[in-house]
């Protein structure tokens, strides 16, 4: 096993056979990321000593005959938005730095230790996780690990960058517009975006609540279904949390696409996007053997709307910071708070009126489909500092158009998992989108792509 | 729009936008404007607000 570059369910097997230990993973875990983190980025806190307590505590219940859980020494870290005991919750904002350390893990974080995983550290992100590229003004950029002049994606762009260069098997993100999928589309890694409410978001700071989700992102189909798996279940602390019983779902992936009525979506989602971007998701459909096509009609008008949402209850969360303290946000964020707060709230009304007219038509769609493939973004990682970008031949700004084939989706809560499709120098994410509470039929497919060859993680090389 | 007409709207909300933010302001609610306008045309079902997916696991009660 190529401790720390192996998957968390080599991790466990490594464990559990007695060919390694939970320690060693771990220091070499924290060796890795010693030497790698300062041209990469990703990490923003370390927590050395409380994971090798951890790991210990791992090894120590195994030499008794206990079972630590299905997770058992698996490194992971996360996004700098959740809670962590004794960490302040900076959310990529200065602002925060002035709030006290949390005195509780998040219930996620909560989850997978006593499933088992490690936490190593907390992860670099977009300010206020309001953003698409993995730039932070406050902290310096999360770097891409096929090439570190260009964008991790964002706003989990450490969470994406941390597991594309194998400092660590998993990570956590969270996905308002795409920023679980935008990271790992451009890292070429997996991400699962659940359906809304799915996994509580107790101890984790907000950015929009009605589209705000949490979820894994890790280098293979089976250890998001095992974060997923253990992360499952109602939480009382996060008013969105459906209270509804854990669909495990790490039994089904090997099951595969067999059975499921794929479609490749067509219209807005064929538009704009470079040839990469199409070439991956019509290789995807090729190797699941599917011709079928599906349209969403109202698919741009999603995207819209979700963008109006967005400005609007990110302005309202930190009205007081922009009344008193604007000068501490970034400026990439800046003008964007000060916009959304002047935005009329009948766009905000009539935006959420799209919303229930948009879910409408997607329901109908899935009475005929089980899973839905797209672009995850319209090109490969941009270089960093980049402002504009070209559609149909017209330069249009970068920021607000990375997002254009996530934010439909997100707009509606499905579950979705971003599958890395190699590229000739970087790696590109393909949508694999199932209806609400079927992730299982998104991790099939998922796996059917990576046992086809066609996902695949993407060798970083030379890491500049 | 013009950077007084910014500035004042800002103003009548208690924002205080940075003199070198205007233009960066104006081109930002440029952009959000232009998202907003297909929703703000369009012609959609009315539902009250408690209906709306905001408020709840919006799947799980539709």
């Amino acid at each position: 096993m190529n401790i720390p570059a192996a998957s968390g369910t080599e991790t466990v097997s490594a464990i559990r056979a007695g060919e390694t230990t939970a320690r060693a993973v771990i220091d070499a875990t924290l060796a890795r990321i010693a030497t790698e983190n300062p041209s990469l980025g990703a990490f923003t806190d370390v927590l050395a000593d409380r994971a090798r307590a951890k790991a210990d505590t791992v090894d120590a219940m195994l030499a008794e005959g206990h079972d630590p859980g299905p997770l058992a020494g698996v490194p992971f870290a996360v996004k700098n938005l959740f809670d962590v005991a004794g960490l302040t919750t900076r959310a990529g904002s200065k602002i925060n730095r002035d709030l006290a350390p949390a005195v509780r893990d998040a219930v996620l974080i909560e989850r997978l230790e006593a499933a088992g995983a490690i936490i190593v550290g907390t992860l670099n992100m977009g300010e206020y996780a309001y953003d698409f590229t993995g730039e932070n003004h406050h902290d310096g950029p999360s770097r891409n690990p096929h090439d570190h002049e260009r964008m991790a994606g964002g706003s989990s762009g450490g969470s994406g960058s941390a597991v594309g260069a194998g400092l660590v098997p998993l990570a956590l993100g969270s996905d308002t517009n795409g920023s679980i999928r935008v990271p790992s589309s451009f890292c070429g890694i997996y991400g699962l975006k659940p359906t809304y409410g799915r996994l509580p978001r107790s101890g984790s700071f907000p950015f929009v609540d009605s589209l705000d989700h949490l979820g894994p992102m890790a280098c293979s189909v089976a250890d998001l279904a095992l974060a997923y798996d253990a992360m499952q279940g109602f939480d009382a602390g996060d008013p969105a949390c459906a209270d509804r019983p854990a669909q495990p779902v790490s039994d089904l992936i090997a099951d595969g696409a067999e059975g499921l009525r794929i479609a490749t979506l067509d219209g807005w989602f064929r538009w704009g996007a470079c040839a990469q971007a199409m070439e991956a998701v019509d290789a995807c459909a090729r190797a699941l053997g599917t011709t079928r096509t599906a349209t969403l009609d109202g698919a741009q008008m999603a995207r819209e709307a979700a963008f109006v949402i967005t400005t609007v209850e990110g302005a309202a969360l930190h009205m007081n910071a922009i009344q008193t303290r604007i000068e501490d946000f970034g400026p990439a964020i800046r003008d964007r708070l000060l916009s959304g707060a002047l935005v009329p709230a009948a766009a905000y009304v009539k935006a959420q009126r799209a919303r229930r007219a948009f879910q409408v038509e997607v329901a109908a769609c899935f009475a005929e489909n089980d899973v839905l493939l797209a672009p995850a973004t319209p090109m490969t990682a941009p270089m960093l500092g980049a402002e504009t970008m070209e559609i149909e031949g017209q330069t249009v700004p970068l920021k607000a158009n990375i997002g254009l084939y996530t934010q439909p989706i997100s707009f509606v809560g499905l579950p979705v998992v971003t599958v890395p499709v190699p590229g000739a120098r970087l790696p590109i994410g393909v949508q694999v989108i199932a209806a609400p509470g079927r992730e299982d039929h998104a991790l099939r497919v998922a796996h059917s792509l990576a046992e086809a060859g066609i996902a695949a993680l993407q060798p970083t090389g030379k890491v500049t | 729009m013009t950077p007084s007409t910014i500035a004042d709207l800002g103003a009548a909300a208690n924002l205080s936008i940075p003199e070198d933010r205007l233009q960066g302001v104006i081109d930002t609610f440029a952009i959000t404007m232009a998202m907003a306008a297909r929703v703000m045309t369009a012609d959609l079902p009315i539902q009250s607000l408690e209906n709306a997916p905001v408020f709840d696991a919006w799947w799980e009660t539709k």
